[in-house]
């Protein structure tokens, strides 16, 4: 649809005017030669004109119906007119194109990057933050968290739980979630499963029903029945999708379980786990349910007509009665769904959404200065089509329709592209990522992409088009080829322009880039406090039905590591509850005996199960007592060893040797500290160190854990036998996780290492294009100034001279790009500062060595055809080849 | 299509019921143009004469009629001069117009034997 410019209303009021004219005329026409009818027939003339009248009818209602029906028509010629003319158009700017293939290709790709990543961090950002959840009622889903030591946020323990299913009458339904796991024992090939287990009121909270089947009830809770859901995409995957699969019996772990339903996506999304499998009822074993085993997850669903505020307030009237009646010490806090879900990410989303708004730009920076260039060379073309007729406007839409189609194409490249990259940027968006869309094709992303090409398209395209239809008809004949390639004075100045708009924006992105790399260096390099090189590390999780009796699983694992210390090329083999660094932990208060705390503010600590030899597996150094050795058996004295942050908080300048805590993890029991080791990072390299007090295997059995080897060379190589090992003891034990250490470590960053990379991409290929940009430039105002650069050598000019006088001119832009980066970069990389690490947002070696690397880019940039210049022959100068 | 008003009474001005003649209005144009290109007020006076005045149509419903049969294609209009050197818009049938004269012709052929039939019938009904 054309817009009405006024120049069109006063072309519509004259086409108008003339249908007016016409409609009268006709009618007028009639009437007249009526009147002389009936007066040649013996009328007068006054009674012929009332008879032509009478006859006629209502003649003012017959013109304004022949006017509506005219005009109507006119309006309709005129839109099918501008319909052949679009078809015209494109069809002229696809045979543009194809003559002149490598130019199309090259625009087509420059776009298809930039597109195809601004598609890739919408798709991310919109899951993230604009798209509803796929649970219905949003607003009214709260996670249900425990506050300890007035911090909240920590999983909640089964008595908290049911405290406030009892309590909460604000809730409409409460569910508590864990997750555990288990062997999916078929045909000799045992499958590592992970499983939801969830109350019975899990399907009201998440308020969508089971895609197959029903879900899992509070009769199942109650009765420990043996059900279980599959996963969506779980049954997808393994049972493709066969609707048959309800009622079927699955052996988990030495248990027969039937198949009530299949569960889905969206359950996954909830609990914040992408990679469940199943989902049970949830029935914790007796001695887990204590107060002090802080696990679950606990969601719950409002009631209609509570906002988050009021139940806040009810939560706390809760929190405050139970405290009261003596039952906890704890509070209780709500948590909005999305903000668990996408909360740390938004500053991530934020960073990546900039920066490819600045990729973008760049892009259209880019293309705008090739197409300048370009249109300028058809300058002619369009001086000899205006000269015989061609309207501005039609040009210039002729010409949008050549940047609209390239830009479809690109558009088109984009799409495909952004498969490839969504991937990249959900896994620098952490959390998020859950929300991102899970089909290939998603219509709003698609939409999104059609709807970007076109602003992109227009953006390039409209000032080309605009300087290229520009009225200078005789000037333009009359101009030698090579100076209408180079442009007028001004067309050369916006060029110059955007290289500077370019190489700001490149600078920006860069200083990003390198902040990004120089916080992961910094972060790798610091120490976690335990051996990373020549570590294997693998998961157990014996199932509870061949492993009933804590003894059977100890003894499995005594047996297990006894040979694998017996394996060549091992120095040490150990198990821990939870790696290091791996992404899992537990925690709660212990009490030290003798020592009373007020309440809420009791000792608090990280809890970890290791075998003996597991700090020295690890290189976990022991500062003072002893570690874990064959003395520390069940029913003997029990035992503890804490580190040294433990130590230092709650027994400075004590030695806390020979004292007695009570862990927390049973009925009142007391255990002596008999060692203190060195502190490890558990939660991340990033984050602070807090200690942790470790118990023994043997004391405290549990079915999962982690097994670490250390071995002489690559841990790899002893991954054959280490599985070996594990199948030797039990054929149908999964070996889960199996990875070097190293790699452990590496994950545990690699949310901002990815960042890092897409950064680093965005800049390099901005980097590249601005140096081109860059290159054009001088190139195009060189080949323009070669009859005066004969002169200057004719003159006595040697190279030298010419190259530092071209030189000099470029290097004014390169420096005003430089500085106007610079600026920009100094307020934009504030948005990094949550992804850094020990590097100021303004860090001045990092922005130094950015404004180094692009100079020294950009100067060679235009070096080059600065050279070429210098080595023209004077006499060829001259003569204005 | 219906029946043509004969059989109103009075004085049969189908000014009226212009809506529901509009079909047979469409079709004595395209007749009346069927030997050469008339200007409006011609096919009015064709219209009246070869109707022997039974027909009065109202002048002022052929125009509307005309220009919409010119924007569906059946007709085409030219300015020219009339036999009084008068400017006048001359209308002339195309090749669709002529298709659809053809159709409708038979349309209504079948219609009035079908009614004649009826009037004529000699048999009681049961």
């Amino acid at each position: 649809m054309e817009r009405e410019s006024p120049r069109r209303k006063q072309a519509r009021r004259v086409v108008d005017a003339a249908v007016e004219s016409e409609v009268r005329d006709e009618v007028g026409f009639h009437l007249e030669t009526q009147v002389g009818d009936l007066v040649a027939a013996g009328w007068t003339p006054e009674a012929a004109r009332a008879e032509a009248l009478r006859r006629f009818g209502d003649v003012a209602r017959v013109e304004r119906e022949l006017l509506d029906i005219d005009k109507r028509r006119e309006r309709h010629m005129r839109r099918a007119e501008v319909l052949t003319d679009l078809r015209q158009d494109v069809r002229f700017a696809l045979r543009q194109l194809r003559g002149r293939p490598g130019f199309a290709a090259v625009t087509v790709l420059i776009l298809g990057l930039g597109i195809g990543a601004t598609a890739a961090v919408f798709s991310v950002v919109d899951g993230a933050l604009l798209r509803p959840l796929p649970f219905p009622d949003e607003e009214r889903l709260v996670y249900v968290r425990d506050v300890q030591n007035d911090e909240p946020g920590y999983p909640p323990s089964w008595p908290e739980y049911e405290d406030w299913r009892r309590e909460g009458e604000h809730f409409a339904a409460i569910a508590a979630f864990v997750s555990n796991r288990y062997t999916l024992e078929e045909a000799g090939d045992p499958v590592g499963l992970r499983a939801g287990l969830v109350t019975g009121e899990f399907q009201r909270v998440l308020g969508i029903p089971p895609l197959l089947g029903r879900g899992v009830s509070p009769e199942d809770v109650e009765t420990d029945e043996h059900v279980l859901m599959l996963a969506e995409g779980f049954w997808r995957d393994r049972f493709a999708g066969d609707p048959g699969v309800v009622g079927r019996t699955l052996v988990l772990s030495g248990e027969s379980y039937t198949v009530i339903g299949v569960m889905p996506r969206a359950a996954g999304v909830l609990v914040n786990r992408t990679s469940l499998d199943a989902w049970m009822p949830l029935v914790l074993p007796e001695r887990l349910r204590t107060r002090g085993f802080h696990t679950l997850t606990v969601v719950a669903r409002l009631r209609d007509g509570l906002t988050i505020e009021q139940a806040r307030s009810r939560t706390d009237a809760l929190a405050e009665g139970l405290r009261e009646a003596g039952v906890t010490r704890h509070g209780v806090a709500l948590g909005d769904v999305r903000e668990f879900l996408v909360g740390d990410s938004r500053a991530l989303l934020l960073v990546l959404s900039g920066a490819v708004v600045f990729l973008l730009l760049v892009v259209c920076a880019n293309l705008s200065n090739l197409f300048l260039s370009r249109s300028a060379a058809r300058a002619r073309e369009f001086a000899i089509r205006t000269a015989i007729g061609a309207g501005r406007l039609r040009l210039v839409r002729q010409l949008l329709t050549e940047t609209v189609v390239l830009g479809v194409l690109g558009g088109a490249a984009g799409l495909a592209l952004s498969r490839l990259a969504t991937g990249a940027v959900a896994a620098a968006a952490d959390r998020a990522a859950l929300l991102a869309p899970t089909s290939s094709v998603d219509l709003r992303v698609v939409l999104f992409t059609a709807g970007a090409s076109l602003v992109v398209a227009v953006l390039f395209g409209l000032w080309p088009a605009l300087r290229a239809t520009r009225h200078d008809l005789a000037g333009t004949l009359k101009q030698t080829d090579a100076a209408r390639a180079g442009g007028t004075r001004s067309a050369r100045r916006s060029r110059r322009v955007l290289v500077a708009v370019e190489l700001a924006l490149s600078v920006v992105l860069l200083a990003g880039a390198g902040l990004m790399v120089r916080s992961i260096r910094t972060l790798l390099r610091e120490d976690p406090g335990f051996r990373v090189e020549n570590t294997l590390a693998f998961d157990l999780a014996l199932p509870p039905l061949r492993y009933g009796g804590g003894e059977a699983q100890v003894r499995f694992y005594d047996a297990l590591l006894e040979r694998l210390r017996a394996l060549p090329g091992v120095r040490g083999a150990a198990a821990i509850s939870h790696l290091p660094l791996g992404g899992s932990d537990t925690n709660g208060g212990f009490t030290i005996i003798g020592r009373e705390s007020p309440p809420g503010e009791g000792p608090y600590s990280k809890k970890r199960i290791a075998t003996p030899g597991y700090f020295e597996t690890l290189g976990i150094t022991l500062i003072r007592g002893r570690t874990f050795d064959e003395r520390d058996r069940g029913g003997g004295r029990e035992v503890v060893v804490i580190s040294q942050a433990i130590a230092q908080k709650y027994w400075p300048g004590e030695d806390p040797i020979g004292r007695e805590i009570d862990f927390g993890w049973g009925p009142g029991e007391r255990h002596v500290i008999v060692g203190i080791v060195g502190d490890v990072k558990h939660d991340g390299l990033d984050v602070a160190i807090e200690g942790a007090i470790y118990r023994p295997l043997a004391q405290f059995p549990r079915p999962g854990m982690t097994v670490v080897v250390r071995s002489a060379g690559d841990p790899l190589d002893l991954a054959r036998a280490a599985r070996a090992a594990v199948l030797a003891l039990d054929p149908l034990q999964p070996v889960r996780e199996l990875t070097a250490v190293q790699e452990v470590v590496r994950r545990s960053v690699s949310t901002r290492s990815t960042l890092m990379a897409l950064l680093a991409g965005f800049a390099a290929i901005a980097l590249a294009l601005a140096a081109v940009g860059v290159y054009a430039v001088t190139a195009q105002s060189v080949g323009q100034r070669t009859r005066e650069i004969g002169v200057r050598m004719a003159l006595g000019a040697r190279h030298g001279d010419v190259l530092r006088m071209v030189l000099r001119e470029e290097a004014a832009v390169i420096a005003a790009g430089l500085a106007l980066g610079l600026a920009g970069a100094f307020a934009a990389t504030r948005l990094l500062a949550s992804s850094l690490y020990q590097v100021s947002a303004t860090d001045p070696a990092t922005f130094a060595a950015v404004a180094l690397l692009l100079g020294a880019v950009a100067l060679l940039a235009c070096w080059l055809p600065a050279r070429r210049a210098a080595r023209v022959e004077p006499t060829r100068a001259l003569r204005g080849e | 299509m219906l029946a043509p008003s004969i059989f109103e009474g009075g004085d049969s001005r189908m000014s009226r019921n212009t809506g529901i003649l509009k079909g047979t209005l469409d079709l004595m144009i395209l007749k009346a143009l069927s030997w050469g290109p008339m200007h409006g007020y011609g096919v009015a006076q064709w219209i009246r004469r070869v109707t022997d005045g039974t027909l009065e149509i109202e002048d002022g419903a052929l125009y509307p009629a005309l220009h919409r049969m010119e924007r569906r294609g059946w007709i085409s209009s030219e300015w020219g001069l009339s036999e009084n050197n008068r400017r006048a818009k001359f209308y002339a049938v195309t090749d669709r117009g002529r298709r659809e004269l053809a159709r409708a012709v038979s349309v209504w052929g079948r219609y009035a034997d079908a009614v004649w039939k009826v009037v004529n019938a000699t048999g009681q009904p049961a």
